[in-house]
């Protein structure tokens, strides 16, 4: 469980995210959702333990990301960012084998044709895609995903979509972030519509 | 894959070794019975007393300068960083001249190493906190803040060695282009000492390298602690240049070409990478100042110069062929 | 007490290295007051200076380059930085002559010179004791001093003989600057090669070597193996004495690395082949046989 305590966070001078409370369950997936720039991924970056907040706590299981070593806090959560880049050409599998066992991950994703290939060469999509099969290879407590669906088709979105379910399952917290665009939210089972 | 990786090193150190036993054959005197003098150390004086400290610290310099290379490109994920573009080369020749100026230490002993290699890491250090006033490191402000301060540093190491009057000071030009002229052996204790340091290092913080391509968000996320690894890597690159520079000289692109060379055919896991980037390092060192002894003989060349003329070709040729090991974002 | 000293004097080693200074050798002149044809003189060329003390001018000299640096000349102003002239130096001087030859530049600053009316004459080089004689009929001339030179070739070619070193012994000339990681050797020209084989010594780099100085790989040294070194005494100072210079490779491995024979002469004389060098040869012989013994 994810435990966010009054936190207040303030980029350029803006209170980006004022005085927010929430309680984010395990074994459950919850959806952030809202428009552009209203500070989902911001909220993210601090559950993962990127930055602390100006103000406020923020806890996974009692545990203060900000306090807990980089070593650690990858075994209480992963995460897989929005835009990931690629700049040097390894391949589809050995990126994933940095975040955990990849083949278990690479058959459920659907990512078997890719896995030689180098993740240099990959459209948006499928890179996103290898970058979210790296988080979960870690096999943490807590996933946080910030837009896994932007870049996807819907064959490729159900696949991630039923593996999250799978997840949340077997006791995950998975907290996803996603465009308010985003219409049918049924397979989340809470839906923060945040700062509005 | 991992049988094919154990044999591909295999071959290249035997490629080293090949290397090493041509180098030491050749050269501009003509040794009678090499093969004895070989087998008998000490035997043949031009052989064992100057050739093959030469060669051994073209061996020694070859691998800390294509390793240093690898920890700046790794270290600032970036495919134009060097030890003569980051400030490094620069601040370990300026901390080896300053050194020297002082009466401390004289070119090759280990008290230039050791102020070489301090110089390299204030150097480094001064380069990326300058490149990063602005938020977050990048690449643009890295290069650009590496080159004026490379420049600069250079200036001062011109003028300070200009006002040097002790023996065996050492010219402009030996820092800004190197030579392995007068090695002997002593000179090669600090070298060897700091090389292997740096190496040992170097593999320690591969891994984390790895996770860091993939940016700083992504490799903490991964588990690594980003400025612990970047200083580890930024002490293996100053020891490793900084050793090599207060030794040798400045001899640039070897540091840019051994490590994208190796990248180009090893790919690009930087544990691997440690060890090809040492060996191609060796390999085209040995083989660069095998000619500059030798082409000319018995005039000597430049090893700055043939260093140049043998790894470009080889880089320009691989990049040409397959474009795809770094992308630039 | 006493035994002891000698015992420990003949068990070590004690090789000689040999330094010649100014003071070791003497010019030759002419003496008696002269009726020169110019009153100020500034000398830009290697040599001329000394040549001009010997013919009893030293009254008329003003200004001078920096290779001309004996001791008896420090009060005369270097008008040079470097070996680059500074013409504004030399016509603040307010000379009627100036002298240069043919290494004399840059080129523009005696243009200048010359266009500030100021007449320059060129005269000839010396790399060996046969140009001595026409080098200073030509200073003589210069200066409105033919008589006086007359005489002072006169003396020099009644030197006689040369003393002979036994052995012929194999030489080299180094040109050593502490800062460089190269080896500037003589060969045929540099200066020294006559020098060397006057006292019947063997120039080994003159032997082996195509051009007046050749940059020289360690170990292209080493099996030259000369016996002697022959360096100048500053360029010596630059290495750390005759303790730097036997230890750096190349000359270690050579028998006069390992003798430590090694002959230092002052930079402004060894190769000036003016009116010292006759005294030079002769303390250069005396130095040859002290070092190979």
């Amino acid at each position: 469980m994810i435990t966010i305590n009054e936190i207040t966070i303030v980029r350029d001078g803006r209170e980006l995210i004022y005085d927010y409370s929430e309680q984010i369950p395990a074994g459950s997936i919850t959806v952030i959702t809202g428009p552009n720039g209203c500070g989902k991924s911001t909220l993210l970056a601090a559950i993962a333990g990127d930055f602390p907040p100006d103000k406020g706590t923020i806890t996974i299981d009692g545990i203060h990301p900000i306090l807990t070593s980089a070593h650690d806090l990858s075994k209480i959560r992963a995460v897989a960012k929005q835009n990931q880049l690629y700049s040097l050409g390894f391949s589809v599998r050995e990126v994933i084998e940095m975040g955990g066992k990849p083949d278990e991950i690479i058959r459920l994703l659907g990512l078997e044709h890719l896995a030689n290939r180098l993740v240099t060469t990959l459209s948006v999509g499928e890179a996103q895609r290898v970058s979210i099969a790296q988080a979960i290879a870690q096999k943490t407590p807590v996933l946080i995903l910030d837009e896994p669906f932007a870049a996807q088709d819907n064959e490729n979105r159900g696949r991630v979509v039923t593996v999250l379910q799978q997840l949340a399952r077997e006791g995950v917290t998975v907290v996803v972030v996603a465009h308010s665009s985003e219409q049918e939210l049924t397979w989340a089972d809470k839906v923060i519509k945040q700062f509005l | 894959m991992r049988e094919l990786k154990k044999s591909l090193i295999a071959l290249n150190i035997l490629l080293v070794f090949v290397a090493v036993f041509i180098a030491l054959s050749v050269g501009p005197t003509k040794i009678d019975g090499f093969f004895q003098q070989l087998m008998q150390p000490g035997s043949n004086e031009i052989l064992w007393q100057i050739r093959f400290p030469r060669v051994i610290a073209a061996v020694i310099v070859g691998a800390a300068f294509g390793v240093a290379g690898l920890m700046a490109q790794g270290a600032s994920n970036n495919a134009l960083a060097e030890p003569s573009i980051l400030g490094t080369s620069s601040g370990a020749a300026l901390g080896a001249v300053i050194a020297i100026l002082f009466g401390l230490a004289q070119v090759g002993s280990i008290a230039a190493t050791i102020s070489g290699v301090i110089g390299a890491l204030l150097a480094t250090a001064l380069t990326l906190k300058l490149a990063s006033l602005r938020g977050n490191l990048s690449s643009f402000a890295l290069i650009i803040v590496g080159i004026a301060l490379s420049a600069t540093l250079s200036a001062i190491v011109g003028l300070t060695s200009a006002m040097i009057t002790q023996a065996d000071a050492r010219s402009i030009s030996f820092w800004n282009f190197g030579s392995l002229a007068l090695i002997t052996y002593e000179n090669l204790v600090g070298v060897a000492a700091t090389t292997l340091i740096g190496l040992g290092i170097a593999w320690k913080v591969a891994p984390s390298l790895d996770r860091l391509s993939f940016g700083d968000d992504t490799a903490f996320h991964l588990g690594i602690n980003v400025v612990k690894a970047r200083w580890l890597a930024l002490v293996a690159l100053s020891l490793l240049a900084g050793g090599a520079v207060s030794t040798v000289g400045i001899i640039g692109f070897i540091g840019l070409a051994a490590p994208h060379i190796a990248r180009f055919i090893y790919g690009p896991s930087h544990r691997l990478l440690v060890i090809q980037s040492a060996l191609i390092g060796s390999l085209i060192i040995v083989f660069a100042d095998t000619l500059a002894r030798s082409i000319a003989a018995p005039n000597e060349l430049s090893i700055g110069l043939i260093t140049s003329l043998l790894g470009a070709p080889i880089l320009i040729a691989l990049v040409s062929i397959k474009n795809n090991v770094w992308r630039v974002q | 007490m006493s035994i002891l000293m000698i015992s420990g004097c003949a068990n070590s080693q004690n090789f000689l290295s040999k330094s010649i200074s100014q003071e070791d050798v003497t010019a030759l002149s002419v003496s008696g007051t002269q009726n020169f044809s110019v009153k100020r003189v500034v000398v830009l060329a290697n040599g001329v200076a000394e040549i001009m003390v010997a013919l009893n001018a030293k009254s008329i000299l003003v200004g001078r380059d920096i290779s001309s640096n004996e001791d008896s000349l420090s009060d005369i102003p270097i008008v040079t930085s470097g070996h680059q002239v500074i013409s504004e130096k030399v016509i603040a001087l307010n000379p009627d002559l100036v002298i240069i030859d043919a290494s004399t530049g840059p080129k523009a600053a005696i243009e200048q010179i010359r266009s500030a009316k100021i007449k320059v004459i060129q005269t000839p080089e010396s790399w060996s004791l046969e140009d001595i004689s026409p080098k200073v009929l030509a200073v003589g001339s210069a200066i409105g001093a033919p008589g006086a030179a007359k005489l002072l070739i006169n003396k020099l070619i009644s030197q006689g003989t040369i003393k002979q070193v036994s052995g012929n012994p194999k030489i080299a000339f180094l040109y050593l600057r502490g800062t460089s990681t190269v080896y500037l050797i003589g060969g045929p020209g540099s200066g020294a090669d006559s020098l060397i084989k006057e006292i019947g010594g063997v120039d080994v780099g003159a032997e082996n070597l195509p051009r007046a100085f050749n940059t020289l790989t360690a170990e292209s040294l080493a099996s030259l193996n000369p016996d002697v070194l022959l360096v100048m005494t500053k360029g010596l100072e630059s290495v750390g004495g005759v303790q730097g210079l036997i230890k750096l490779p190349g000359v270690a491995q050579t028998e006069a690395g390992k003798r430590k024979a090694i002959i230092d002469v002052d930079d402004s004389l060894l190769l000036s082949f003016g009116p010292r060098s006759y005294s030079l040869l002769t303390e250069l012989a005396k130095s040859v046989e002290i070092v190979m013994q």
